[in-house]
């Protein structure tokens, strides 16, 4: 029971972390039907932003807020510059430009800011050794803590967003018929930059936690999770903020259990191979994952 | 000025072609007799490694239009099957290559059986994933691959029928003459294929995989066995890649899936479906990750600049990935397409009219005709799924 409690605390912190990053996937293919492969580098980048601004000026959680609004203009202006005009000539073409940029941003850290080693971050939660809260003889720590709430705040954030507002109700619209919305007014470039913009924050924020629970922020920090991160999506069928975060959390459980209790065949190392079974599982089995809506191709 | 018209299979053409084919000969032969220094002859198999690689990408993602970012996990299996070979069993080097392109195309038949059932953005995660768990398969099996240590010191010696002495110059001449036949075999193989009744399946696929299964292409069959050439090709110019480096390391970036983007970029840039294209990216990629390596230690540029550069050896990765976005606006068709269209503007070649005697010039013999085949980048390809309810 103790160990369960434990794989359970551990994974829902490192499945809120791939839940972010899952939503902003999802919102992202909502709006413009693309995956964008360099949703996780965009989080690393605004990740290196929180981390120079808070060592050189601001505290961090200041920092962390302006590397979300950083984000933002990164996502609108890479859907408005590159993906919009480029999707118009082919779908495979912005596909290789969300590729290139996954490369180009992963190098441009370590260019831009002239690091070879990982840099310190500070911490966004109480992290000392104390800093845990005992459940049934497995510990929690607060870090952990703090991550799942601050998914469950932007999560609810999102849903009210989606639900209660104009711009909302406007991204919905796009989504579910990209031709029509811009027939009952809505500007559709616009709602589309800001679907692009809002991704990246959401993945700011995940960038953030990563570096936070790592202690540092590192160009390749988000590789391994950006791919969990789409396995996530994939099980919670592309188009569903729900689904997204379900399944984030979900994948996080899973995997900590399967190495947990497989430390000889899975463990650590292996733990990424729990989403490509996954991934594969609801590919073969049931392509709209579990929360999508079923797609029909006119042929 | 109107371009001049030469005949397919016309005197001229072929005098065309045997140029074009002398100048390549001559550029891949030469190094031969130049007295090169050991590590020039490095920079050269380097080059013609990363060509092979993108060469075998080109079969998948050119011709079929298959997205993969997973060519960087058969890259690695060919390079530790090499080593493994070597360095635990003490096999000669030359009977590692035959094991390690079979290797590589079962396993890449193998993926392509689950990849049958996706298109596009689905297909790429699938070898997403393959490129994100090989480094850390060979991390778990440390008894076999050594793990994180790596294996180190893998001699390739020339036979002693080539005259070539154990020397270091010796060894890379030896090396850079297997890289260049096994690129040339590369090429020969993607050359057929896509020329063949097979490649025009796999333009099919590509192009309309609802249609052409229709018109008969059994497009699991093209799909699969693409697959599972092209992983061979990446396992055949891996096995290359780690006799170059000597030592294989799981911390490599060619084994990761960076490597496999960087294989995707030279691929692009030099000209997706094009069958010279990936000789030329790798070539402009290897001699331009060069040139911006050594900035810093230019005359010419200010100190301002050259302060500015010093420890940042990404400008060249920046600089690339920027160059394929800008791409993807000016020049889908990379540089080769771009040459190709440039070079229509001067010389065009129309096709001989079918069953005619030869000289006589068919009614139809327009540009329309002439063959470049189109990429998957220009056209809207059906192979992505884009967004639209039912």
């Amino acid at each position: 029971m103790k160990d369960f409690l434990q794989y359970l605390f551990d994974g829902l912190s490192s499945g809120a972390i791939y839940a972010l990053i899952a939503v902003s996937l999802v919102i992202v293919y909502r709006g413009t039907g693309h995956l964008n492969f360099a949703q996780g580098e965009m989080a690393m980048i605004s990740a290196f932003m929180a981390w120079w601004l808070s060592s050189n000026w601001m505290p961090i959680w200041a920092a962390v807020v302006v590397s979300m609004i950083f984000a933002f203009a990164l996502g609108a202006i890479t859907e408005g510059l590159i993906i919009r005009p480029i999707g118009q000539r082919s779908q495979f073409a912005v596909a290789v430009a969300a590729i290139g940029l996954l490369l180009g941003l992963n190098a441009l850290a370590p260019f831009a800011w002239k690091v070879t080693v990982p840099q310190a971050f500070e911490s966004l939660f109480p992290k000392k050794d104390s800093d845990f809260a005992r459940i049934g003889g497995a510990t929690w720590r607060y870090e952990y803590i703090g991550v799942l709430i601050t998914l469950l705040v932007v999560a609810t954030l999102l849903f009210l967003l989606f639900q209660k507002t104009k711009l909302g109700l406007a991204m919905r619209a796009v989504a579910s018929n990209p031709d029509s919305a811009p027939l009952a007014g809505i500007n559709k470039g616009r709602v589309l930059m800001v679907s692009w913009g809002l991704a990246a924050t959401v993945g700011a924020v995940g960038g953030a936690m990563v570096a936070s629970l790592r202690g540092n922020v590192d160009p390749s920090m988000m590789l391994a999770i950006f791919f969990s991160a789409t396995a996530a999506a994939m099980l919670g069928g592309f188009d569903s903020l729900i689904g997204a975060v379900v399944a984030g959390l979900a994948l996080g459980v899973i995997e900590n259990m399967v190495a947990g209790y497989q430390p000889d065949i899975i463990g650590q190392e292996l733990k990424g191979s729990v989403s490509l079974i996954v991934i594969l599982v609801v590919l073969l089995f049931r392509p709209s994952g579990l929360f999508g809506t079923r797609r029909v191709e006119r042929v | 000025m109107k371009p001049i018209r030469i005949e397919q299979g016309s005197r001229a053409h072929w005098l065309l072609r045997l140029i074009g084919f002398g100048t390549i000969a001559y550029l891949a032969l030469s190094p031969f007799f130049r007295n090169l220094k050991a590590n020039e002859y490095g920079q050269l198999t380097d080059i013609l490694i990363l060509a092979l690689a993108a060469m075998s990408l080109n079969l998948l993602v050119g011709y079929t239009g298959q997205i993969s970012i997973g060519q960087s996990a058969f890259f690695g299996l060919g390079a530790y099957t090499t080593a493994i070979l070597m360095h635990n069993y003490g096999w000669e080097t030359q009977w590692t290559f035959p094991v390690a392109v079979v290797l590589c195309f079962v396993v890449g038949v193998l993926v392509g059986i689950p990849a049958l059932r996706l298109t596009g953005i689905y297909l790429s995660l699938v070898t997403l994933a393959l490129a994100q768990l090989f480094p850390a398969l060979v991390r778990k099996f440390d008894a076999l691959t050594g793990g994180s240590r790596g294996i180190q010191n893998l001699r390739y010696d020339p036979p002693s029928w080539t005259g070539l002495s154990h020397s270091t110059l010796d060894r890379s001449i030896w090396l850079y003459a297997v890289a260049l036949s096994f690129t040339v075999i590369g090429y020969l193989v993607v050359r057929n294929l896509v020329k063949s009744r097979v490649g025009r399946s796999m333009v099919a696929v590509r192009d309309n995989t609802t249609a052409a299964a229709v018109m008969g292409v059994n497009v699991a069959v093209v799909k699969t066995v693409t697959f599972g050439i092209s992983a061979a090709l990446a396992g055949l110019a891996g096995s290359v890649f780690v006799l170059r480096q000597t030592q294989a390391n799981p911390d490599n970036i060619y084994y990761t899936i960076l490597g496999a983007i960087i294989f995707l970029v030279i691929m692009v840039i030099g000209g997706t479906a094009s069958l010279l294209g990936p000789i030329v990216g790798a070539v402009v990629y290897y001699r331009v990750d060069d040139f911006t390596r050594s900035l810093p230690n230019k005359d010419w540029l200010p100190g301002a600049a050259k302060d500015f550069l010093r420890d940042r050896p990404n400008l060249a990765t920046v600089v690339f990935s920027a160059l394929l976005i800008l791409l993807m606006f000016v020049a889908p068709f990379g540089i080769v397409g771009l040459a190709k269209r440039i070079g229509r503007r001067f010389v065009v070649l129309v096709p001989r009219p079918p069953g005619g005697g030869g000289g006589q010039r068919g009614g139809f013999a327009s540009e329309e005709f002439e063959a470049i085949p189109a990429t998957p980048l220009e056209t809207s390809a059906s192979a992505l799924p884009t967004q639209g309810g039912p």
